[in-house]
């Protein structure tokens, strides 16, 4: 039997579809946000992984040149998805026992001077005197397919390594060794 | 009101359907990496044959039962100029069908293989699945796959040194 919408059943009417209204978007920012966060996630742990392998790859050598270092950097393109590293930083820190010195550094962006003061070293093992560690630091910028105000985010990795095969990975750049106040390392690496 | 839910109803179930398919996407791609790590990780040593690589790939969680059969496993020499693997489904369904043209999926990963320049002989490991979305479109609404056949693809990528044993 049809029944005539009384006043009262079209203002319930109405406030349901105000609920519907206001909560919609919210679903939709539910499942825009749920997907973006897992994007970031995922571009971390992909940084993460080139990081990782790149820093392995350097501890296998025994020397490098700027085209195999080159060729380190278009390795990370495999593993972020076909795009290179935003920036990405090698380098060979080594101590004789009274200091750590940076021996060699390859950058992406050669562009201005290498300031050791913006190495993040935070982690790093303590090296015995007489050897040295590989460092790969990698700087992978996030694209999200949505909610595009994500797109600044970048997460930067470093990850370290001693080589396998001899005490101090060689690399003739020509440049005399940086030195690494002893006090910023000890103020970054653990313990 | 009956009509209105009418109207409602398909488009809010679909998003229902689609959050629901973005999550278990989501599980089943970080359960997929994480498989191929360990798969590397025997490979590397030499401890593992391709049908065992793609068993234990299959073994992720929410992986469909197809998988087996459909999963391309590369194993290929890093070169300066090597062409990136497949990226979206498409592009898995195609290595499929050419990896099973010429009977191949694994090279040898702990064979000679040349070292390029100064850098020592490194494989890259590639796994790729074409996934039909339980929710059709699913993939496309969640930006999962940007191609016309509405597949999500599920891609993982590492690359490791060729030591020997």
């Amino acid at each position: 039997m049809f029944t005539p919408r009384t006043p009262w059943r079209r203002a319930e009417d109405g406030a349901i579809t105000l609920e519907f209204a206001l909560w919609l978007p919210v679903l939709l920012l539910w499942l825009a946000g749920g997907t973006a966060l897992f994007e970031a996630l995922h571009a971390r742990h992909q940084a993460n992984r080139a990081a990782e392998t790149v820093v392995d790859v350097l501890s296998h050598v025994r020397a490098v040149d700027t085209p195999a270092l080159s060729d380190v950097h278009r390795l990370t393109s495999t593993l972020l998805d076909g795009r290179s590293a935003a920036e990405m930083t090698m380098l060979s820190i080594s101590y004789d026992g009274r200091t750590h010195r940076v021996d060699w550094h390859w950058r992406t962006d050669e562009r201005g001077t290498f300031d050791v003061g913006r190495l993040d070293l935070s982690g790093m093992p303590v090296i015995p005197p007489g050897s040295s560690l590989v460092v790969a630091q990698v700087r992978h910028l996030h694209r999200p397919l949505i909610l595009p105000m994500l797109e600044g985010i970048a997460w930067e990795v470093t990850r370290f390594a001693t080589p396998r095969h001899v005490a101090r990975v060689a690399y003739d750049t020509g440049m005399p060794p940086l030195a690494l106040p002893d006090a910023m390392v000890r103020a970054r690496t653990a313990g | 009101m009956s009509t209105e839910f009418v109207l409602v109803a398909v488009f809010l179930f679909g998003l229902l359907g689609v959050m629901v398919e973005g999550g278990i996407h989501m599980a089943r791609s970080a359960g997929f990496e994480r498989s191929l790590e360990m798969v590397v990780r025997d490979i590397r040593v030499g401890i593992v044959s391709p049908d065992e690589a793609t068993a234990r790939l299959c073994d992720a969680p929410f992986m469909p039962p197809s998988c087996q059969r459909d999963l391309v496993l590369e194993v290929e020499p890093f070169t300066a100029d090597l062409a990136m693997g497949p990226r979206h489904a498409t592009q898995c369904d195609r290595a499929r069908r050419r990896h099973r043209a010429r009977g191949i999926l694994f090279d040898d990963p702990l064979g000679p293989a040349l070292a390029q320049g100064a850098l020592p002989p490194i494989r890259v490991v590639s796994a790729c699945l074409a996934i039909t979305p339980m929710v059709p479109l699913a993939g496309v609404l969640a930006g999962l796959a940007p191609q016309p056949g509405g597949q999500i693809a599920l891609v993982a990528r590492r690359a490791f040194v060729a030591e020997g044993i």
